[in-house]
């Protein structure tokens, strides 16, 4: 727990190092708001950062959560798609930040989301349960934790383009076809 | 559990790193040839009904030390953009090439490092601009209208915009000595 809790501090501390030129504060709330829709969602906020040379062009943002003990990359994918457009959707619909984005709407690579999945012991879940999944450059990928090495391992990687088509897919078939 | 702590720890800290390199090398003179741009850029903008936004680089390139970027709430098809684009550009180039606080950056540049900033002109690579068009609330016009034009590398883009999801799609990318050269 302790340990847990020194790692959201340092990534909180590192993240308020950024010097953020926010448009009236405007990006804070939206923020604020994804994070809130996460944390509905089981999710916890661990700290992020945002890279913010002029226009709003990447955002990095640790989550943990002790809700779900996923087994198969589809369910990963499921969860991971389904917390990403929460996140970034203030971000999308927020038209005082609209041209703030680098990217409008913003795209795979511009958020950097990881999620790590833990016990309730506060320790990630060891295979066949997955641990972490992480997107960056347009990359998600899905990791085991391995216990005896104290480190994570890349069971599975997609490009993000091909993450979001299958869950829109799934989702338009739940849907019964209907938009 | 502390190379995770470490891990998350250097993931954030790292994205500190690009502020910190971008603040080491400064000129005394980048000040007032941004207060001259930006001046310029809202003067254009009134010129040309456009909102001035910002006087940074708003662009992918890396190269670029001079660029401007204006919102637009006027629809334009790709024909009239490029007529604008035409004369604003030229009207851009002009300045950069004249303005006494611009031309006195580049000096500084050049005697900083005169392999790397070569002329004491700005050279069109490292010159951007970028104008987007966004209706009053904030959407983008859809095709047929353009929603994004911008100068980087030396080439113009032109982007219109899809109308479920706003996205932008390439329409036409012509090289600076393309247009000029047409324009002979």
């Amino acid at each position: 727990m302790k340990k847990i809790g020194m790692v959201l501090l340092c990534a909180c501390m590192a993240s308020c190092a950024v010097p953020i030129k926010t448009p009236d504060g405007v990006l804070t709330t939206v923020l604020h708001e994804g994070n809130r829709d996460l944390e509905r969602a089981g999710f916890i906020a661990g700290g992020q950062s945002v890279v913010y040379p002029n226009t709003l062009r990447h955002v990095r943002c640790a989550f943990r959560t002790h809700d779900y003990a996923l087994k198969s990359v589809e369910d990963c994918r499921r969860v991971y798609m389904k917390a990403f457009l929460d996140f970034t959707r203030p971000i999308n619909e927020s038209k005082k930040l609209r041209p703030y984005l680098h990217h409008y709407p913003v795209t795979g690579d511009m958020i950097e989301l990881d999620i790590i999945f833990l016990d309730a012991k506060e320790v990630p879940f060891t295979s066949p349960e997955f641990a972490r999944i992480h997107n960056q450059n347009g990359v998600i990928s899905y990791y085991f934790w391995n216990k005896q090495t104290d480190q994570f391992t890349i069971q599975h990687a997609e490009p993000f383009e091909t993450a979001k088509k299958l869950y829109e897919k799934e989702l338009l078939e739940a849907r019964g076809g209907k938009k | 559990m502390k190379k995770i702590a470490m891990m998350i720890a250097l993931f954030f800290a790292s994205s500190c790193a690009h502020v910190e390199r971008s603040m080491k090398f400064d000129f005394p003179e980048r000040e007032p040839c941004r207060a001259s741009m930006t001046k310029w850029g809202q003067a254009e903008a009134r010129a040309s009904q456009m909102t001035f936004f910002m006087n940074e680089n708003v662009t992918d390139s890396p190269d670029v030390l001079f660029c401007l970027s204006f919102l637009d709430d006027h629809k334009k098809t790709l024909d009239e953009a490029k007529a604008f684009v035409r004369g604003f550009f030229a009207r851009y180039v002009a300045f950069l090439e004249t303005d006494p606080a611009v031309l006195a950056y580049c000096q500084s540049l050049n005697t900083f490092n005169s392999a790397w900033f070569p002329s004491t002109k700005p050279r069109e690579g490292m010159i951007a601009f970028k104008i987007a068009y966004w209706d009053k609330e904030m959407n983008r016009y859809p095709s047929p209208y353009i929603s994004e034009v911008v100068f980087a590398e030396r080439t113009f883009f032109y982007y219109d915009a899809d109308p479920a999801t706003g996205e932008l799609h390439l329409v036409l990318k012509e090289r600076y000595k393309d247009l000029f050269k047409k324009k002979a």
